[in-house]
């Protein structure tokens, strides 16, 4: 995948959560040199993003992701999504696929009829809530990679460091994006079409034989 | 002829025999302050005893003396005149080549002290009616100044600071008519300076029509409180999560204009009116904090006391707790109080320590049913013995009004907002008057006059704006039929697309910014879907947009360099300088009467937000009818003609439009829906007409009269 199709991608992922009502705000995507024949897609604004690996309450990490612009698309119930690519020739050397759930808020899930119709007073919300970050992750830097332990691609599940359940391969935007869809905003599952050829589109495999030994997720 | 306004003051007795002294005086015109301003100064906050805010004579410090001992009035006035000179000396509106081209006099007025040998023309004393000859003879050279002489005095020269200056090329672009608009130098009127200064020991209420500056003063007059009493507690609260910050960013430049320091935090809260553990806290949650009782949360609210009901019934089972709990609050101000239930004033009244300080503001006609409000001895209920808790007294001289109205308008202007009251209220509409209040004065009161006709029952009156209530400034910038633009299409989609040509034209040709355009949808219920289309190609243009809701931070309602679309709730309370309201042919008509009520106000708040321009779309033949509803209104040249409806007509008017809750809706729609499968059996002659018994035939023809 080179990086112009990346972002290509990533565009029409937003531009299709927006038309399917399910976007509130969004930060575009953008892509710049970083080297020779490296390039990276990252938020435009440049926000920090290394707050979310800090060690301190989850509600002050999204609180900090969010003012600071920290996120391609803003989801209905407040879930922060990002995504960012590295590129070397034209292929990809890494990415970072993030869900940031809100803390303050009840999931799409439960309360959609009260997102669908703005309800004012929605984030009033006195239960104690509990929300599960989701990333998925890819490098390809060989010393990073270590069988089984550190796959090349993995999801993370919550802040468990040590959370690494391979993946077949690196995630194009709308595949990832399909997930996040398809799991965590089911009830707009049939609202939202992404485009055929994109969501076709897999990435050649990176898993190795003894990681597909243990649980796996193809991507 | 003066007009007086009652700050806080030590000295009563003097200044009151002052007040009169200048309000008998005919000839002298401008504003007697007592009490104010407050000026902060390198030592802190500096209340002045009162000032004559003069248009021909400048600005006329009064050192006020309550007894008989003069004491050092020659270093009083020099104090005095010091203070108030190093501050407007910063401005530069007011300096010419390092001068001051405002009029600076000092004097002391000591009624009842001995004064006869002591007074001098550099020092001058005075105790009666002398005074005014003095006062007449101050020269001033440089009068023209005098609005950014009342905007320093009133604190008000910094508020526009702080937003980005724009980036104005073409002379005549919206962008530049919009420079000129928000540069037009801001003064108080004289009702909301004294909506401002004067606080009564009791419940104050301040009304006006949106747009009427409440905002503002609000925040002004937590300011003037918290200069004046730094050991009080204040607490600030409203219904819409986005104007927290605005008044915190109001609050902070006028205390700081004020006492030359930041607010101390801990003595000013500024709150929603209901608050949860994880958001910032609000008053309710705070109620239910300090008395220990149980707090309910949106979700639970709304099973326990029913949808519509979620916050009145919180409210209400608060307020049923004993004993009752320790009052924190010296004064609690509740802006948008027509959005609150009663039963949350009343919680604000039992948060107050004696005597009660409780202002509450409000919008008149924003629900253009009824005076927004019942009045104070209903709202605020009875004690143990019948008596009301609260009743307002008559205006006394001297004394701080408890009852204030801002009939000015400086949001809209006098096209944009008589036809939002024209078509809110159906005046010239087809199928006759929507609404109509029982108290004709309440249109006096708003700023309106009669031009023809008489305000009275069965009688035709016509009713229009004058450029006092609604400022020329606010419409003479555009040719009208550019402020106001109604808009018909054959499909929602060709509607979305000129709406995005437009924004982008506003972008990149008209040197607009993100922040200047609203997009308001009416209809909160279908917004999401409404909008998507749109933002979606805004997004492919290149442009930020952001869809307000409950995700975004609440507390803020513009980002920068993001459009903003939003439902109707939302937009409450906020203004933008073009203002697009999308599907409005569903405001034209409701299936049910009462429906009419509600979508009729819903076009009214959206065209209500529009500071300068404002376009209106929809799709249709609905949208042709509104079209032509709104034709009429310009032909009237933005009056109001019409015949006022007696009792008899405005009671079935309110009981045809009263406010329903979605149970009773949907109940009534039921029951229509078999009704009209009866008829339609006897339309067929499925039944026939003889077939039904006598008696029902007789019932039904004593029903339908």
């Amino acid at each position: 995948m080179t990086p112009q199709q990346a972002l290509r991608d990533i565009n029409g992922v937003i531009t299709r959560t927006i038309a399917a009502g399910l976007c509130n705000q969004q930060n575009f995507p953008a892509l710049r040199n970083t080297g020779t024949l490296r390039s990276e897609i990252y938020i435009q604004g440049s926000p920090d993003l290394s707050i979310s690996l800090r060690d301190i309450p989850y509600e002050d990490i999204y609180t900090a992701l969010d003012k600071g612009g920290a996120f391609n698309i803003r989801m209905i119930d407040g879930a922060l999504i990002q995504m960012c690519y590295t590129f070397y020739r034209n292929k990809i050397t890494s990415h970072r696929l993030c869900v940031f759930p809100s803390p303050f808020l009840h999931i799409f899930e439960a309360a959609e009829e009260e997102y669908e119709r703005d309800e004012l007073f929605a984030d009033i919300v006195g239960g104690y809530i509990v929300r599960v970050p989701v990333r998925f992750d890819f490098s390809d830097n060989p010393e990073e990679h270590v069988d089984v332990h550190h796959p090349k691609s993995h999801l993370t599940l919550g802040q468990y460091k040590g959370c690494r359940i391979p993946v077949t391969s690196p995630v194009t935007p709308t595949r990832f994006m399909r997930f996040v869809i398809r799991h965590f905003y089911n009830p707009a599952l049939s609202r939202i079409t992404f485009d055929n050829e994109a969501e076709r589109r897999v990435l050649p495999e990176t898993i190795t034989a003894n990681e597909r030994r243990i649980a796996f997720f193809t991507s | 002829m003066a007009n007086v306004i009652w700050g806080t003051t030590t000295k009563p007795v003097s200044s009151q025999r002052l007040a009169e002294i200048i309000q008998a005086s005919q000839d002298t015109d401008g504003t007697l302050y007592i009490g104010y301003p407050v000026l902060g100064t390198p030592d802190g906050a500096f209340p002045f005893d009162g000032i004559l805010l003069s248009p021909q004579h400048g600005i006329i410090i009064f050192d006020i003396v309550e007894g008989r001992d003069l004491g050092d009035y020659e270093g009083r006035q020099d104090n005095f005149f010091s203070k108030l000179q190093s501050k407007l000396i910063q401005y530069p509106a007011l300096v010419q080549r390092r001068i001051l081209l405002a009029n600076i006099v000092v004097l002391t007025f000591a009624p009842v002290a001995a004064i006869s040998t002591v007074s001098s023309s550099d020092y001058p004393v005075y105790s009666d009616e002398r005074v005014i000859g003095f006062i007449s003879s101050i020269d001033w050279a440089h009068p023209e100044v005098f609005p950014a002489l009342a905007a320093a005095v009133q604190a008000l020269s910094n508020i526009k600071k702080g937003r980005r200056r724009r980036d104005i090329q073409q002379p005549d672009s919206r962008g530049a008519k919009l420079q000129r608009l928000n540069d037009s130098i801001a003064n108080l009127d004289a009702d909301q300076g004294a909506a401002v200064i004067e606080t009564v020991d009791g419940v104050q209420r301040i009304r006006g029509l949106a747009g009427s500056g409440k905002t503002i003063v609000l925040a002004l007059k937590v300011a003037y409180l918290h200069a004046q009493h730094p050991e009080w507690r204040i607490a600030i609260t409203f219904n819409t999560r986005s104007l927290k910050g605005q008044f915190e960013r109001l609050i902070n430049t006028f205390v700081i204009e004020q006492t030359n320091e930041e607010p101390d935090w801990q003595k000013i809260s500024i709150v929603h009116s209901w608050g949860s553990p994880s958001s910032p806290a609000g008053m309710y949650y705070i109620y239910t904090k300090s008395t220990g009782i149980t707090y309910y949360e949106f979700g639970a609210a709304k099973q326990k006391f029913g949808g519509g009901q979620e916050f009145s019934g919180a409210c209400a089972e608060a307020l049923q707790v004993v004993p009752e709990p320790q009052p924190p609050y010296d004064v609690i101000l509740v802006d948008e109080a027509q959005d609150l239930p009663p039963a949350f004033l009343q919680l604000c009244y039992r948060f107050l320590k004696p005597p009660k300080r409780l202002v509450y503001a409000y919008d008149e006609l924003q629900s253009l049913t009824n005076a927004s409000l019942p009045a104070p001895e209903e709202l605020f209920g009875a004690d143990a013995r019948g008596r009301p808790l609260v009743t307002f007294a008559p205006d006394r001289p001297g004394r701080p009004r408890q009852d204030i109205i801002l009939e000015r308008c400086y949001r809209n202007s006098r096209p944009i907002l008589a036809t939002a009251h024209a078509l809110g209220f159906g005046i010239y509409r087809t199928g006759g008057l929507i609404q109509i209040f029982d108290q004709a004065q309440l249109w006096l009161d708003v700023g309106y006059r009669v031009v023809a006709g008489q305000l009275a029952d069965n009688h035709t009156v016509s009713l229009a704006r004058t450029p006092e209530t609604s400022p020329e400034f606010l419409e003479s910038h555009s040719p009208i039929d550019d402020l106001i633009v109604f808009r018909r299409f054959g499909t929602s989609e060709e509607q979305d697309n000129w709406l995005v040509s437009e924004i982008l034209k506003n972008l990149r040709e008209d040197e607009l910014t993100a922040e200047d355009i609203i997009v308001i949808n009416p209809d909160p219920l279908k917004t999401r879907k409404a909008v998507a289309y749109a933002r979606s190609r805004l997004y492919t243009e290149g442009i930020n947009s952001s869809l307000a809701g409950v995700s975004g931070s609440p507390d803020i309602f513009f980002e920068p360099d993001v459009i903003t679309f939003t439902g109707i709730f939302r937009a409450k309370g906020n203004e933008a300088a073009m203002v697009y309201v999308i599907n409005a042919h569903d405001c034209f008509e409701s299936f049910h009467p009462t429906g009419l009520t509600r979508v009729r106000n819903q076009l009214f708040t959206g065209m209500t937000r529009a500071k300068a321009w404002v376009r209106v779309l929809g799709i249709g033949h609905q949208m042709d009818a509104l079209i032509e509803e709104y034709t009429r209104i310009r032909e009237n040249n933005y009056t109001l003609t019409f015949t006022y409806p007696d009792e008899k007509r405005r009671q079935e008017l309110r009981i045809v439009n009263r406010d329903m809750t979605k149970t009773e809706q949907d109940r009534i729609s039921r029951r229509i829906n078999e009704l009209s499968n009866v008829l339609e059996a006897l339309e067929h002659g499925d039944v026939r007409v003889e077939d039904l018994p006598i008696s029902v035939r007789n019932r039904l023809r004593d029903l339908l009269g």
